[in-house]
């Protein structure tokens, strides 16, 4: 076995990683050659310093600096206030669908609508309209049932429920689907 | 802050779904090697912080890319392997086309001074002159050095990140080895030169 044979029984000595047959077969060749046995203890000590050397840390603020310079996405201006917009909306929505409830301008909706609606929510609506006049002090007069047409009460329901469903999940991510900035 | 593989591929699978916060955790885990490689390549501290970051800039814009065929560590030394060797083409050109010839390397047959300078000198003193030493190598040997016997790659990851054979690693690390015992044994000469004066 010459010095050529041995390299990569050396490099792996020097990471302490020879199994013991290996190192038997290392010795062999080092007890026999004055040159490795020479470079051997050399070799050893510069590992050592190197395998000790300290590490450089980075400064506090490397993470926040990779930030700033990373590339901003080219997006538009809607793409970019997507979230905003659908907050927005889910407001405008909900806070007209409250207010309509508030001041009862429902109208003429489907009657068995009214009484599935009715069945489901129990007194649900009739409890909403005496805490809004008690809080608002306004007695409500109509009947809370009136003022749109009513093809349209399917859709306002859906697009209420849509809104409060948005909302909800801004203000709170764990619901599932949470809208996402 | 070590990262298994299963942690490491969850960290990566969200960023690459636009999660920052996972980018941030990715950047904590890995700053500190990278540094360390860099600075100890490019020997200036202050270019080594923008080379590094500049590292990381270019993981988040390939990361959308990065399928897993290699583990990501050896992706990202590619990287920064890539950003040293353009550093230093710009910076110390010189360093780049400097190669121990393996001829003359090979004929150098020297007896070195059996004992270690570790236990005349101190050990800070050692190992300050080794590691400015590794810095004079060229950077091919000095990048090998470090991969293998501080960051423990595997011959296989090394060969991978500096896009070589496997063979031309174990030949790289053998005269990285040799080249650094010359400059050494040189340097602590110069040194108990210049105090016996």
């Amino acid at each position: 076995m010459n010095c050529d044979d041995i390299i990569e029984l050396y490099q792996k000595l020097l990471r302490s990683e020879l199994l013991p047959d290996e190192l038997q077969m290392l010795e062999g060749h080092v007890s026999k050659c004055k040159e490795c046995q020479n470079a051997l203890s050399w070799d050893r000590a510069m590992v050592s310093a190197l395998q000790r050397a300290e590490p450089v840390a980075p400064r506090e603020d490397f993470v926040t600096e990779v930030f700033r310079h990373l590339p901003q996405p080219n997006v538009s201006l809607a793409h970019k206030f997507v979230h905003e917009i659908v907050i927005f909306t889910a407001l405008i929505f909900a806070g007209a669908g409250m207010a309509l409830l508030w001041f009862g301008l429902l109208q003429d909706m489907q009657p068995d609508f009214i009484s599935i609606t009715m069945r489901y929510s129990g007194n649900l609506i009739d409890n909403l309209k005496s805490f809004s006049e008690i809080v608002s002090g306004i007695s409500f007069s109509q009947d809370i049932w009136t003022a749109i047409p009513a093809q349209f009460a399917w859709l306002f329901w859906i697009v209420f429920a849509g809104s409060t469903y948005f909302i909800v999940s801004a203000l709170f991510p764990l619901v599932p689907y949470s809208v996402k900035k | 802050m070590a990262l298994d593989r299963i942690e490491e591929n969850e960290l990566i699978a969200r960023v690459q779904n636009g999660d920052v916060t996972a980018f941030a955790h990715l950047v904590k885990c890995y700053s500190e090697q990278v540094l360390t490689l860099v600075s100890r390549i490019v020997g200036s501290r202050g270019d080594a912080e923008d080379i590094a970051q500049e590292v990381f800039i270019k993981v988040y814009k390939g990361i959308p890319k990065f399928r897993g065929d290699a583990t990501f560590s050896t992706w990202l030394y590619t990287i920064v392997k890539n950003s040293c060797y353009s550093y230093l083409q710009k910076k110390r050109p010189q360093m780049i086309s400097l190669d121990e010839d393996a001829d003359v390397l090979n004929s150098i047959s020297v007896l070195y001074p059996e004992e270690i300078p570790e236990t005349i000198e101190t050990r800070m003193d050692f190992q300050n002159t080794v590691m400015e030493c590794l810095k004079k190598l060229p950077p091919k040997y000095n990048m090998v050095m470090h991969l293998f016997y501080y960051q423990q790659f595997r011959y296989t990851e090394i060969a991978e990140i500096l896009q070589i054979p496997l063979s031309t690693v174990k030949t790289h690390l053998h005269r990285a080895l040799k080249a650094l015992r010359i400059e050494v044994v040189k340097n602590l000469e110069n040194y108990a030169t210049k105090g016996a004066e």
